[in-house]
């Protein structure tokens, strides 16, 4: 009974939340924490455990994005709540929602680049190494297009860094053990 | 690191004055400096499963596209975002719709003749009709920017429109077309003097274009061109 009235007490919330993290409303998509609190009261990460609970079903799940200091998701404060997809997807999953073959591929070469070079890699040496795989201008149109979505960021020294994006929707760990395996 | 300190602890007993002390201590605390980032380096190299950045390009240039996605995609958990529409975007929108003119206007404004009807073709068919491919288009991009250099280092400066001008008008809008992706992607620098114009090849890609700036081609415009060229040709002869 008491399960039942903690359930309905939220239902109100979970709609909240739900437009909170899934409606685009600038241009990075999910919700601060200070939103979240503001709209949900003190108990949002119960709200937020719930919901979890129903999005489980669909595949899907709220994670928790830490900024770090040389990578800011946004001005001002430094954590964001965003759902993403619970399991690994497959290709033809990812060209259901519009990725193309070859910017997947390029964006783990690219990645996995960055990650073995500490973090930060010469746009150039990227480009060159992409280039090998798609072609001079390919590789330009793929970087830039990695820019432009936050899975890299460009540095004013001409560095590459991995953009928020990257760090949200990546298991960076997985990759490089992936990547080491093969 | 050993040596060093084994080199500090051997002679510390022949330190006498004050001053040599403080350099010994000195030396000691820069060697603790360089095994804590040794040990920073350690741990973040086996938190990130760490690999050298040549296996890595060796690995990735056996591996076709198709294996290079799968292992992307299984380490990728997408971010969910969905787009609706605001009332602000609905009042700029409606701003948007009620200061368009009609398409028949703007037509006659931008002078192009009568429009072909249109019709959806993608880029696959596109690509089995021989009419464009991907590989095509960056041929051209590198030809254009070969030719643009080429003038540059017999000419000197080169004036934008002179450059685009072609005797036919589609392959003037080509021209222009090619040539505003390689301004973007910072291979050709675009410099406004005055009302002109002027292109600067770049050797590599410098640093890319942030800035917006449309150009507008009418076939008036190119016509008005045609004639200058003319001129220009028959001035010559």
């Amino acid at each position: 009974m008491a399960k039942s009235r903690e359930k309905s007490y939220f239902s109100g919330k979970l709609k909240k939340a739900v437009r909170l993290l899934m409606y685009k409303r600038g241009r990075i998509p999910g919700a601060k924490e200070w939103e979240l609190k503001e709209k949900l009261g003190a108990d949002y990460k119960k709200v937020i455990a719930q919901l979890n609970e129903l999005l489980d079903d669909l595949g899907l799940e709220v994670k928790e994005i830490i900024e770090s200091s040389t990578n800011n998701l946004d001005s001002g404060e430094n954590t964001r709540f965003v759902v993403t997809l619970k399991y690994e997807s497959s290709i033809d999953e990812a060209k259901m929602i519009g990725w193309r073959i070859d910017n997947l591929a390029g964006l783990a070469i690219t990645i996995s680049l960055i990650m073995s070079k500490q973090g930060k890699a010469p746009m150039e040496e990227v480009e060159n190494i992409l280039a090998e795989k798609f072609g001079k201008w390919k590789a330009m149109t793929l970087l830039e297009t990695f820019t432009r979505n936050a899975y890299v960021m460009e540095e004013e020294s001409g560095l590459l860094t991995l953009g928020w994006r990257a760090k949200a929707e990546v298991d960076l760990k997985k990759l490089m053990k992936i990547t080491a395996k093969i | 690191m050993e040596r060093s300190l084994k080199t500090l602890e051997k002679n510390l007993a022949s330190f006498k004055s004050k001053n040599e002390q403080c350099i010994d201590s000195e030396a000691l605390n820069e060697i603790t400096k360089v095994i804590m980032l040794q040990d920073n380096q350690l741990r973040f190299q086996s938190s990130r499963f760490f690999i050298d950045p040549e296996t890595i390009r060796f690995k990735f240039r056996k591996l076709s596209k198709e294996k290079l996605a799968e292992v992307f995609v299984s380490s990728w958990h997408p971010i969910l975002g969905l787009e609706q529409l605001t009332s602000q975007g609905f009042l700029s929108a409606f701003d948007y719709w009620h200061e368009l003119l009609p398409i028949s206007e703007r037509l006659r404004r931008l002078d192009i003749g009568k429009p072909n009807k249109a019709q959806d073709i993608d880029l696959e068919r596109l690509n089995k009709m021989g009419i464009a491919s991907e590989e095509e288009f960056f041929n051209k991009l590198e030809r254009l920017w070969k030719e643009l250099k080429e003038i540059h280092s017999a000419q000197g400066k080169i004036e934008y429109w002179r450059f685009i001008f072609d005797n036919k008008f589609s392959t003037t809008i080509d021209r222009a077309h090619l040539l505003s992706f390689l301004i973007t992607n910072g291979y050709v620098g675009l410099i406004g003097k005055g009302k002109d114009l002027f292109l600067i090849p770049n050797n590599k890609k410098e640093k890319q274009n942030r800035l917006s700036y449309p150009i507008s081609i009418s076939k008036k415009d190119w016509s008005q061109w045609q004639s200058l060229e003319r001129k220009a040709t028959l001035a010559g002869n």
